[in-house]
């Protein structure tokens, strides 16, 4: 992997609150987990969280727009993650607002960042404005976020017509976020295929509904890292997934308590993986 | 601050700049720390106070600061009649002026340089915390950063060698957050600053201009000043505020601050409460430990102490700020 050039993936959603900084942190963690060297980029420039996310607010010094405006140079700016040394992150910068960042440097930024990475992670801010377009303009790839809300779908449908319009777009995929079985079957949540028939989208993974991603958040570790956490298990398997491996999706009709735990042990009923 | 006279065993300490008794025991300890004599000599130390006022109090702890460091306190250089009376009755020998007044002034800069060249080579392990200075007893016991901040760490953070690395002073990396505009609710009108410069900036603290704001200064706000930062209100996370000088807040600092931005090591930043993300003084950047989610232990909602964060022996601590040292 080390040879060629990085693979550089947007996380994007177009609707706010949908989970797009909650995924990058979590599939970026996945990735680097598996040993890949990973770099994200937040450029959500006036309201970073990332960092935040990935508990590395207190060891900021310069960001984003320090790299462009030549205030530094680019492997200073990068943060390490306190676990994974593998794993590092470009934090935008809180008192600028969207303006500060212009699409060639962003562009130049990706382009020297992914000579030394397998995968470039860029958390894109929400809306559909310059934020976005300087999130997109380096990447070939994106995730497009949805939560299973008839808002949120409308959304990421302008966003997937936007990403469809960019030439140097080769691939993109849905990640349908916030899932809560029980409603979906009870016919009171859009099910996954309800929102896939909408955005004729290839879905890359579905991430259920977990209280556990709060305290994550507010931990600054990233749920990908807890091993018994469902929604963990399914970032893992998205992250697998985005690195090429064919991981079957996850059966979330499966409670997730200690009787599961039972019955997986004894083969009765396992849960995919 | 400090001179060392070639001819006799005798050091000139020159602390007739600082603000007062509290900076000039800094300022002596960071000279008497440095200076390295070698075995078997009496060194005599002469300080000259210039027009500060030290009490008779003050002048007994520097005599024991510098005993400790294997010399002593000889001869005063006093302007003030109070500050005389006190060398004097710790048995000193006082003086109005140093003999060669002029000539000095020159030599104090270049030793200054000096002096904090020798403190940045000195490398103090991570996490001891009382030195010569904290058990002085000027200001109760040093506390490094992250012990401080009373939400359950384990581990003493101030000072990450990793982490420090690009943020030390060398010729291509250009200084740390100097040189963008004002961006807050207040106009503020300031000089660009553009790069650190060593510590021989001429605008000693009480020749710097003062900056009072009213307000809480909330995430995205940026406040920079060349010259004193007075804040009278909250300083919220996400905000950053940096001055060349000190930094005062009366109320509770949780962005980034940044005192001593031109480089002033001496200079320091307080509030009723830190609970900083990062704090910076100088070219020293201490972060907050890991691990903030802790909620705190009942017995911290008790009356504040309020705080100052400074450089100890070359890491940014907090102290608790006790009045009338």
């Amino acid at each position: 992997m080390t040879n060629k050039e990085g693979r550089v993936i947007v996380i994007t959603s177009g609707k706010g609150g949908v989970g797009k900084t909650t995924a990058s942190a979590n599939i970026a963690t996945g990735l680097a987990r598996m040993g890949y060297k990973v770099a994200m980029i937040d450029t959500d420039i006036g309201l970073r969280n990332l960092d935040i996310l990935m508990g590395l607010e207190n060891r900021i010094v310069y960001n984003l727009i320090d790299v462009i405006e030549g205030r530094c140079k680019l492997h200073q700016a990068l943060v390490k993650d306190k676990r994974l040394p593998n794993l590092s992150l470009l934090p935008a910068a809180q008192t600028r607002d969207k303006s500060a960042l212009q699409q060639d440097m962003m562009l130049k930024v990706c382009d020297e960042l992914k000579q030394d990475m397998d995968f470039v992670i860029v958390d894109s801010p929400a809306g559909i404005e310059q934020g976005f377009q300087n999130a997109v303009v380096a990447a070939s790839e994106a995730i497009v976020v949805v939560t299973p809300e008839m808002s949120s779908v409308r959304d990421a449908d302008r966003i997937i017509g936007l990403l469809e319009a960019k030439e140097e777009m080769i691939n993109y995929k849905l990640v349908i976020n916030r899932v809560r079985p029980g409603m979906m079957k009870s016919n009171d949540m859009m099910d996954i295929d309800d929102v896939l028939d909408i955005l004729s989208i290839k879905l890359l993974g579905i991430v259920p509904e977990d209280q556990d991603i709060i305290i994550s958040t507010n931990k600054g570790e990233p749920i990908v890292s807890v091993d018994d956490s469902l929604a963990g298990q399914a970032y893992r398997n998205i992250a697998r997934r985005v690195a090429g491996e064919d991981v079957p999706y996850l059966d979330l009709d499966a409670p997730a308590s200690w009787m599961d735990k039972v019955k997986d042990f004894f083969g009765k009923k396992s849960r995919t993986a | 601050m400090a001179r060392t006279k070639d001819t006799e065993r005798v050091m000139l300490v020159d602390v007739s700049n600082v603000a007062n008794s509290a900076q000039a025991l800094r300022v002596l300890e960071s000279f008497v720390s440095t200076m390295n004599l070698p075995d078997g000599g009496d060194y005599a130390v002469e300080l000259n106070c210039g027009g500060l006022l030290l009490t008779p109090k003050v002048f007994s702890k520097i005599s024991k600061l510098i005993r400790q460091h294997g010399a002593h306190l000889e001869t005063v250089y006093a302007l003030l009649p109070q500050t005389q009376q006190a060398a004097l009755d710790n048995g000193l020998f006082v003086r109005e002026k140093p003999a060669e007044a002029k000539a000095f002034k020159v030599m104090t800069k270049l030793n200054s340089q000096q002096c904090v060249a020798m403190s940045q080579a000195q490398s103090q392990p991570v996490g001891q915390a009382t030195g010569t200075y904290g058990t002085s007893g000027a200001l109760g016991p040093s506390l490094p950063f992250g012990d401080t901040m009373s939400l359950g760490m384990d581990a003493i953070d101030a000072l990450d060698r990793e982490f420090l690395t690009p943020m030390r002073q060398s010729e291509d990396d250009p200084a740390p957050m100097l040189d963008s505009e004002v961006v807050s609710p207040f106009l503020v009108e300031q000089d660009e600053v553009k790069k650190i410069e060593t510590f021989e900036s001429d605008s000693f603290p009480q020749e710097r201009p003062t900056l009072y704001l009213e307000g809480t200064l909330r995430s995205g706000q940026v406040i920079r000043y060349d010259g004193n930062l007075v804040i009278v209100g909250d300083v919220h996370g996400g905000s950053e505020i940096a001055a060349s000088g000190n930094i005062m807040i009366w109320g509770e600092l949780r962005g980034v601050a940044h005192a001593g931005a031109k480089g002033d090591r001496y200079a320091e930043i307080r509030a009723l409460k830190i609970e900083a993300v990062q704090l910076r003084v100088g070219d020293v950047i201490a972060r907050r430990p890991d691990r903030i989610f802790n909620h705190k232990p009942d017995e911290d909602k008790s009356i504040p102490m309020p705080e100052v964060a400074r450089i100890s022996e070359g890491e940014i601590k907090i102290f608790n700020d006790v009045i009338g040292r």
